[in-house]
Order: C-alpha cells, then structure tokens, then sequence
C-alpha cells in the first residue's frame, strides 16, 4: 500500500490506482471532464493537471497516473491553478452562450468550475472567431445533440462503445473543426441513449423529453428503485409540485453502475400520466365514480360471496411488506394468491432482465408460488392487484371484479369494482433484485386524489370481506 | 580525412541508379549488416549508443538507447520507421528513400537484428510517392536477393519490410500517433504511459526511429563508434542531413558534420543570401524550433548542445532562412496556420489554442489587429506550453513565443499602420 | 447499384492483408483503393470498405475525415494542390497560387467546369529546396516559374 502526500496530507492509498482515484476516494477533489469512473481513462481534456514530485517539470493528468511511493502530489499550487484557468479558457473561448435556453443549467460542470477554478473575464475580443458547429440535431429517438456546446470529452463516445457496445457515435474531422456524429443518415438508437445525457458533462448531449420543460434547480430529487424489470436499476425521481418530470439512474456499483435503460427512464410518464385517483363501480351502465365506503362495502361483498371461487391475481412488483400483506388475505379469505409475471421481455447483459417485474424473487421466496399459467375457469371471481405498468391480464380469462391499479388500465375498465392504489413513487417498500439483493424505496410523492398504498387497500378489503361474511 | 570523408549518408546520390541494389552493393552496401548479423543483437544496440547517434527526425534522443528499451520478453517486435517528414522545411528522408534506398533498408536490417524485431514498417507520408515506389522497389530487390525475407542474409534471420502509406495528416509523425496510423485507426497520439516499447502496434513492443537515424547505422556498424564521433562535436557527434530553403542562392538538402557554424552552412554551401539580400532570421531546425535572428545566427554552430544554449533547437535540422524584406508577421501567420490545420483535436489547449492563434494572426495579417493581440497570443502559448498529450501544442507555441518575442516592434508597427494585407510579403518576386 | 472492388483491387487488396496482425491495418491502404476505383470516397464507398476490413462504418467515417488525402467530394482530372507552407510562401508560393487561380478562373476548393482542374493550398509537401512547388495527382512539380507552369497545364488534357 503505498504512501503518498497531497498537498502535504500523508495518505496510504491502494496499490495500482491513479492520482485522481486516490484523491477523490480520500475527499480531495481534483476537477476533470473526461474521466468517469465507469468508463475508460481518455486523458484529453486536461483538466486534471496536477504536480508531481519525483516527476517531470510538466505537470501530470492525474486520471492517468499510477501512484507511486514516496510521491508528493500538489493539486492547488499556482502551477496547477494556471493550467486549470488556461483549460477553462481554451473550452469556453468556443463554447456558446447558450446557458439562458441550455437546459444543463444548473447542473452543468462547465458552469460549476468557471465560478471554482477560473471567474476571468474572456479574453475572446472578436467573437465572431466562435467556431460554428452544427446545434440541436435529432440523432436519436430520444437524444439531441448541440456540437457548438460539446466539449469533445468524448464520454459519449467511451460510454456507446464499452457500455451500450454500439459504433453509433463517431469522432470525425480534427483540430477545432472536431465533432461528435453519427455515420450519415443513421441514429443512435441503442436502448441507453439517454446514458448520453448524464454521461455529458455539458449540455451537449440532451434529453429529447425532457428538453426546455423544466429548470433543474426546481426539481426535487427522490431516491428511488425502478420497478419495471428484475434488475431494480437505482434511480432519482426528479419531481417538482407533485408532477415528476424526469429519472435518472443513481450510482449503485452492483446493481446497476451510473447507468439505466431509456424505456425504464421514460416510464415516469406513468406516474403522473392516466392515474386512477378515484374508487369506480360499473353497475350495468358504465363506470361511475364512489366513495371509498360505498366501494369497500361492495367488493367485501363480493368477495365473501365468492369463497372457494375466489381469484388473487398480483403484479411480481408489489413489495415484500405488501406480499406479507397478501399472505395474511390468503390465510384469512382462503383465496389462491397467484403472480402475473407476464411475458418475459428482451434481455441483455448490460442491464436490462427478461422479467419485467420489480420482485419476482421476493415474492416467490415469501411464498406467493403459483404461477397464473395453472388456468382459471368461468367460475372464478378475480381480485387483481396491479403495480404502476405491470403486466396486462392474459387473453382468455374471466373478466376482474374487483382490480386494485394505480392507473387506469384495460383491467380497470374491465372492473366491476375498482380502487385506486399508489404507485412505487408514492409509497415504501423492500424488492429483491434477480441477483437476490434487496433494496429499499420510499415515497417520493404523496398518493393521487383518493389512492391508497396497496398494503392499505389490502387491509381494508379483508376487514370488509369479513364484514359482509357476519 | 578525405574532403568529403563525411558524406556518410549521401554518399551515393549523384551516381547513376543510385537508388538500385547493384550501385548499392558496388560500393560496400549490406557489408555492415552482414557484420551485424555475426554480433550478439544487444552489442550491436551498444555500438549505436556508443557512437552517440541522436534521433535524426528531432528529438535528438539516443537511439541506441531507445533500442536497448525493448523488452525482452517473447511477444513479436517491431521496428517503424517513421519517414513521415511533415516539419515544414524538412525535406531530407524523401532523398534518402529516393536515392539510397538500400541504405535505409540496410540500416532497417541492423536495427531489426539488434532488436530481434521481425517485422518493419516504414511508415512513409502519403504525399511521397516517388520515394514510396522507390522504396517498395528496393524491397522486392532486397527480397529477391535474399537479403529481406525468412532468411535474410543467408543466416536464420528472418525480417519482413513493408511500406505504409500515411494520408496527410502532420501529427502522424508523433510515434504514437504514427503506431494508431499502421493499425487503421486516426492518427491521435496516446497517453504515456504505456511507452511504444511496453505496448506499440497491435500492442507489441515497438520502436520508432527516424529515417535518418536509422540510414546512419551501417556506417557505424561498418566502421566503428570512434570512425563516426571522428565528425561533429563530442555531444553531438556525426553527421547531419540539413535542409536548407528559403532565401538562399543554392536550396538543397546537404550533409556536413554536426556543429558546421550557421553561416559558414549559408555562405559556404549554399551560395550565400539569394541574390546578396541581408540576412533577417532563420529558423534553425523546422518550423517549430524557435526563429533566431540574424545578430543571433553569426555565432551559432549547429548541433543540439549550441542551439539549445542559444535558446532554439536542432530539430530535424532544417534551416529556414529569411532575408530582409520578409514580413515576419505574414510568416508568422502562415505557421500557425499549419499548426491550427494539422492539430488532432484530442486534447482542449491545442485543440482551442491553435485554432484561436491563427484566427488572431490571420485577423492581424488583414490589418484588423490589435496591440493586445500581441500579449494575448504569448498568454495562449503559455496556457498551451507543456500541457498536452504530445508536442504539437509545443511546437506550435515555438514561432508564436519567438516570433512575437524577437520582432515584436515590427508586429506593433503591423498593427499599427496595416490597412490590409501586405502587399509584398516576401522580398522575392515570383519570376526567373 | 452498389460498389464493388475490381479483381485487381481485390487481389491487392489481399495481398495488404498480409501484411498486418489485424485486418482493420489495412483501413488506410483499402481507402485508397476504393478512392482510386470509385474516384472518391463516399458514404457508400465507406460502408463497402468497413465491410471488407472487418471495422463499422463510423469507425471508416473517422478516419475517412481525419485524414485529408482522401476525397470525400469528386475533384477534377486534375487535382492541383500548391503548397502556401513557409519555405514555399518564401520563395513565391503565394503568388503561384494566385496565378493558377487566375489562369484557371477559380478559387480555392473550386474545380473548372469541365471537369478538368481541381485547385487547393496545402501544407509543407516536404520539397523545400526546390521551391515553389505543387503536386497534381501523385506528381510533385517544382522550382516552378510561370512558364514551367503554361507548360506543365497545357500537357494536362
């Protein structure tokens, strides 16, 4: 373990890693563009010049430097300050002012280390020698991207070629007439395009959904785990006034690194998009809105009249606290508690799992078994409790009469009765990842109109049931 | 000694098919190798080093040296040779290749023994095709002669040669940037470390060395370290191919021994000043090695101990000369120019810096300068100086820093009294 | 129609190979192959390319644009490229260029309209002492003088 000094601070640091890994894991920041923790050294972008002693006189990238014994590092002389201003300089002498309309404002590192390390006035006294490249392009689905803005890190470039193993993205021409493309006439269209965006120090790389919608400094981060496949990708729900208007991955270095897919990214339109906010009841002609009592008196009945007949078919999302729940109905009403894993979808070995459900193992583990496969006849009375995007009930089975959904889905259409729930983002709970990790969420946003956790909703159903059974 | 006992490297050229194996073999050629090939590789390296050979394309690093720093592990080997030869001013590898071909190969085979490498690429810049087919040429001689091929020299050596042909990009002659050329990739130079010698092409251990360089080793391995330390200086000994262009009467590519003093070059050699025009500076080895001034060019002598005490360099020993008349500030902007044009764009000071000095130059040159501009550009030479991946940044900053430097009253007179371009540049009229 | 290698080509092209570890080496000499049947490289060309050296299309597209000896846009028969670098600019460099602009009635970047002349400024060619100098296709031409220049156009039919 060899033992080192920045700026005069003795530290035993790991064998074999760099200067700037030996700093930041010790909290000694040293700014840098281009290195990421999760993507290859590229050691271009020159910010993290420091002083090395044994060393040359220039001063050295510390992302690319190995320590060493006996080495004494300074990462705030004049020397290294200078380099620092002058980096600062070489970008923003290009870079356009687009930070009134840029929507990296606010969280953009190129602002952050003028106020830290640079706070020049510009020395650019012809503006007109601004290199113009091309601005806002569509390259993807869901990407823009602004040349004049990129600061040529080449993250995007590193992160589309050892992350998401594509050759979408390509680094053409040289000197300052350099930029990033894609071959002519094709997209990048790999399913973690919008890693581009966070990978992006800058705001180069920018969400297509997200674009002009909100100023980040509004928004308010919620950790949370998305529920859309086995994986439960770490993720920030960024919300403001109880509207969520973007996710974005958190670092989990098991589960899911910096990185989470777009579909799952994108899926936070559920939240705030075709909420289910009222309880409904179709009694011949059409759904119409009750209240909470009136709805709970009927399915309680319903569900005493049913009594071997009775069918509980759950999303593989629920938490294990709601699962414990479940159990408890089971015992208590005697019913077949069942699981809709529904279709497996595509998977690769980047993040994405073939079972789209947030708990599959957890709940499989705690006992809920029985897969919805095993058929039900005409005669069964189906509860169904479904998590925000679960899956669909399958062709050919008996329409619900009572289904529990944080939105409005085909089964709550179907319903005779139907209560609304809250979704991931408005409650807590336990999954358990495919890798059998468990991971904690807690609620981000309070329930829509009149939704109820799932774990409520279960209770009050099994004290109704019993009710109408006296 | 012999008046021309020195012409070690051009000693062929001028003679009928000079770039033929018969001329080559006619006088002595492929003796040394054959010699080399009866010694243990690493005395060979230590008969480079002893004769104090310095890397020729301008870094001046030992070469024998650089060959002792293959590993010796058993991963293949590779020798390139970097005849890329984009310093502005530099034309002295195209003779080499062109006329003496053999010699080059020669010097390829004695590298490639010392260093057990069996595989040599020359890597040769895209814009010289009468040297890349007088090489491929002498290599299909050589292989039919047996002297390339899998037994080379008759002995169990066996050395494959192949040229490879840059595409115009200057940066290509940075050895790493050179090695991602031959494996198909943009010419960027890498991060060091890991060194060519640790991970070259395909991330086997490699060497770089100039064309120069290595065409100067059969003469050392023929005759000795002490025949060659006989010519130059005792740090800089040997001899040296100079280019000399500009404002002189004879331009030409010239070999004498190191430490020849700078005028004695022009005056002697060269014919003197173009048509007797006053001497103004001269740029002493490439266009990246700082201008000196004519007060400052009586003194000096060429080899790479003087230069640097007179605060320039060696380089790749071309001598750029300027007579009066020349508007240093048009000069001044056609190299960073070049420099702006040739830049990777890796990495964010040269990438920026080059591209924003030759806009303020090129704004000068139209007459819409400012004094400021002056201190401007020496403020981003100095934000670009020592801070980049490879040296291009720095050899940019080398006429910028210079220029400004020693001429600065004929730029703030530019600036002052230009309207518009210059109308005459340059003191030569384009005629004769 | 898409674009395919002559036999000739094809058998260089193999023979380049051998010459390497990797196929993607041989990116470099393939696209100048392709630029010499195809008379420049395309987006097509490159695809063609990217598939007979085994590397993607964007990786071909990098080094297509990086390097500047190969022509993403046709040029003419003749592709006159002066050198405008110091030692040339020295000893007329500048004035050889205005006068080929003059007498072929273009500007940089611009080819005559029948096709026959392309004219560029490029840097250092590395033929210093035989000032001024250009190269037209893989030619060099130096110590030129104006009637050297007459000449040397009037041969280019």
């Amino acid at each position: 373990m060899p033992k080192i000094k920045i700026n005069g601070r003795e530290l035993e640091v790991a064998e074999g890693i760099t200067i700037l890994e030996a700093a930041l894991s010790n909290g000694i920041y040293i700014p840098h563009f281009c290195y990421h923790p999760h993507l290859p050294i590229s050691g271009n972008c020159r910010m993290c010049l420091v002083d090395v002693k044994p060393g040359p006189p220039k001063l050295s990238i510390s992302c690319a430097t190995t320590v060493a014994e006996g080495m004494e590092i300074e990462t705030e002389n004049e020397k290294v300050r200078a380099a620092r201003a002058a980096v600062m300089e070489f970008i923003l002498k290009n870079h356009p002012l687009d930070c009134p309309i840029c929507d990296q404002a606010g969280e953009c590192v190129l602002h952050e280390y003028y106020m830290k390390y640079d706070l020049k006035p510009s020395r650019l006294f012809s503006p007109e020698d601004k290199v113009k490249k091309q601005k806002r392009r569509r390259l993807g689905k869901h990407v823009v991207l602004d040349s004049e803005r990129c600061i040529l890190c080449t993250r995007c470039i590193r992160f589309v070629r050892n992350v998401s193993g594509d050759e979408s993205l390509a680094m053409v021409k040289r000197s300052d007439k350099m930029e990033i493309t894609t071959f002519p006439g094709k997209t990048v269209d790999n399913p973690y395009s919008l890693c581009l965006t966070d990978a992006c120090p800058v705001g180069a790389w920018t969400s297509a959904d997200f674009r002009f919608k909100q100023r980040v400094w509004f928004l308010q981060p919620s950790a949370s785990i998305c529920p859309h496949c086995s994986r439960g990708c770490n993720i920030w729900i960024d919300h403001r006034r109880e509207e969520a208007f973007r996710i974005r991955p958190r670092v989990n270095e098991q589960v899911n690194k910096a990185w989470a897919c777009d579909e799952g990214r994108l899926n936070y339109h559920l939240i705030n998009d075709d909420r289910l906010t009222l309880p409904l009841i179709n009694s011949g002609g059409g759904q119409k809105e009750i209240s909470w009592k009136d709805a709970l008196k009927t399915a309680g009945a319903m569900i005493a009249e049913a009594g071997e007949n009775l069918s509980v078919i759950v999303s593989a999302s629920l938490s294990l606290e709601e699962g414990k729940a479940l159990l408890s109905l089971q015992e208590s009403l005697g019913a077949k508690v069942m699981l809709n894993t529904g279709e497996p979808g595509w998977e690769d070995n980047i993040l994405r799992q073939s079972d789209r459900n947030a708990n599959t193992k957890g709940l499989t583990d705690l006992g809920i078994a029985e897969s919805l496969d095993n058929g039900l006849d005409d005669s069964a009375v189906l509860v169904v409790f479904e998590t925000l995007g679960s899956a669909p009930l399958p062709e050919g089975i008996p329409a619900p009469a009572i289904v529990i959904s944080p939105s409005v889905t085909p089964a709550v259409k179907a319903a005779k009765v139907a209560l609304p729930a809250a979704s991931y983002a408005e409650t807590a709970g336990t999954v358990v990842n495919f890798m059998g990790l468990s991971q904690s969420y807690s609620s981000a946003l309070k329930p829509k109109g009149q939704a109820l956790s799932h774990a409520e909703i279960i209770a009050k159903l099994s004290a109704a049931a019993q009710k109408a059974g006296e | 000694m012999a008046n021309d006992d020195y012409k070690i490297l051009s000693r062929n050229w001028g003679k009928p098919d000079s770039h033929k194996l018969e001329t080559y073999l006619q006088s002595g050629g492929y003796e040394a190798a054959k010699k080399a090939l009866t010694m243990e590789p690493q005395a060979v390296a230590q008969t480079v080093l002893d004769a104090g050979l310095r890397g020729r394309g301008g870094a001046g690093f030992p070469t024998g040296r650089k060959w002792l720093f293959m590993p010796k592990d058993d991963r293949p080997r590779y020798l390139c040779v970097n005849a890329d030869e984009g310093e502005p001013g530099t034309f002295k590898d195209r003779d080499i290749m062109r006329y003496d071909p053999h010699m080059l190969i020669e010097g390829i085979l004695i590298a490639c023994w010392a260093m057990q490498a069996h595989t040599s690429y020359i890597y040769v810049r895209g814009e010289f095709t009468e040297p890349q087919r007088r090489l491929e040429a002498a290599i299909e001689e050589a292989y039919a002669k047996g002297i390339l091929g899998n037994r080379s020299l008759g002995t169990d050596f066996r050395l494959d040669v192949h040229v490879h042909s840059g595409a115009g990009a200057y940066v290509c002659g940075e050895e790493t940037a050179l090695i991602n050329s031959i494996e198909g990739k943009k010419g960027q130079p890498r991060i060091r470390p890991p060194f060519p010698p640790q991970r070259g092409v395909f991330d086997m251990p490699t060497t770089v060395n100039n064309v120069e360089s290595i065409a100067s080793t059969p003469y050392i391995i023929a005759n000795g370290p002490e025949a060659y330390r006989k010519f130059g200086t005792e740090k800089s000994p040997g001899t040296k191919l100079f280019c000399v262009s500009g404002h002189v009467n004879k331009p030409q590519v010239i070999e004498l021994p190191l430490g020849v003093p700078l005028m004695e070059l022009i005056d002697k050699h060269c014919g003197g000043m173009l048509k007797g025009m006053k001497l103004k500076a001269v740029i002493p080895g490439g266009s990246s090695t700082p201008v000196l001034t004519a007060a400052e060019c009586q003194k000096v002598t060429l080899d790479y101990e003087a230069l640097a005490a007179a605060g320039s360099m060696l380089g790749s020993g071309a001598v750029i000369v300027m007579a009066e008349g020349t508007c240093m500030v048009t000069t001044l902007h056609v190299l960073t120019h070049f420099y702006a044009h040739e830049s990777c764009g890796q990495c964010t000071p040269c990438r920026e810096g080059t591209g924003w000095m030759a806009q303020i130059t090129g704004r000068i040159v139209k007459g819409k300068g400012k004094i400021e501009d002056l201190d401007l550009l020496l403020s981003l030479a100095n934000g670009m100086f020592g801070r980049t991946i490879c040296p291009l940044a720095d050899a940019a900053v080398g006429p910028v820093s210079s220029f400004i430097g020693k001429f600065r009253q004929e730029f703030e007179d530019y600036i002052r009294t230009q309207k518009g371009p210059k109308e005459k540049p340059y003191p030569v009229k384009w005629m004769s | 129609m898409s674009l395919e290698f002559s036999a000739t080509a094809k058998q260089e092209l193999d023979r380049i190979f051998g010459r390497y570890a990797t196929k993607q080496a041989a990116l470099l000499p393939a696209l100048y192959l392709a630029q010499r049947e195809f008379g420049y490289v395309s987006p097509e060309a490159m695809e063609y390319v990217a598939e007979l050296v085994d590397v993607s299309p964007t990786r071909v597209y990098e080094v297509a644009t990086f390097y500047t000896m190969y022509n993403k846009q046709p040029v003419g028969k003749y592709f006159i490229q002066v050198c405008t670098n110091i030692s040339c600019a020295l000893r007329g460099g500048m004035d050889l260029f205005a006068y080929l602009s003059k007498k072929l009635g273009i500007a940089e970047g611009q080819t005559t309209k029948d096709g026959r002349f392309s004219l560029v400024k490029v840097e250092c060619l590395g033929a210093c002492g035989n000032a001024p100098m250009m190269q037209v296709n893989d030619d060099y031409y130096e110590d030129l003088i104006p009637a050297k220049v007459d000449e040397i156009l009037k041969s280019m039919t």
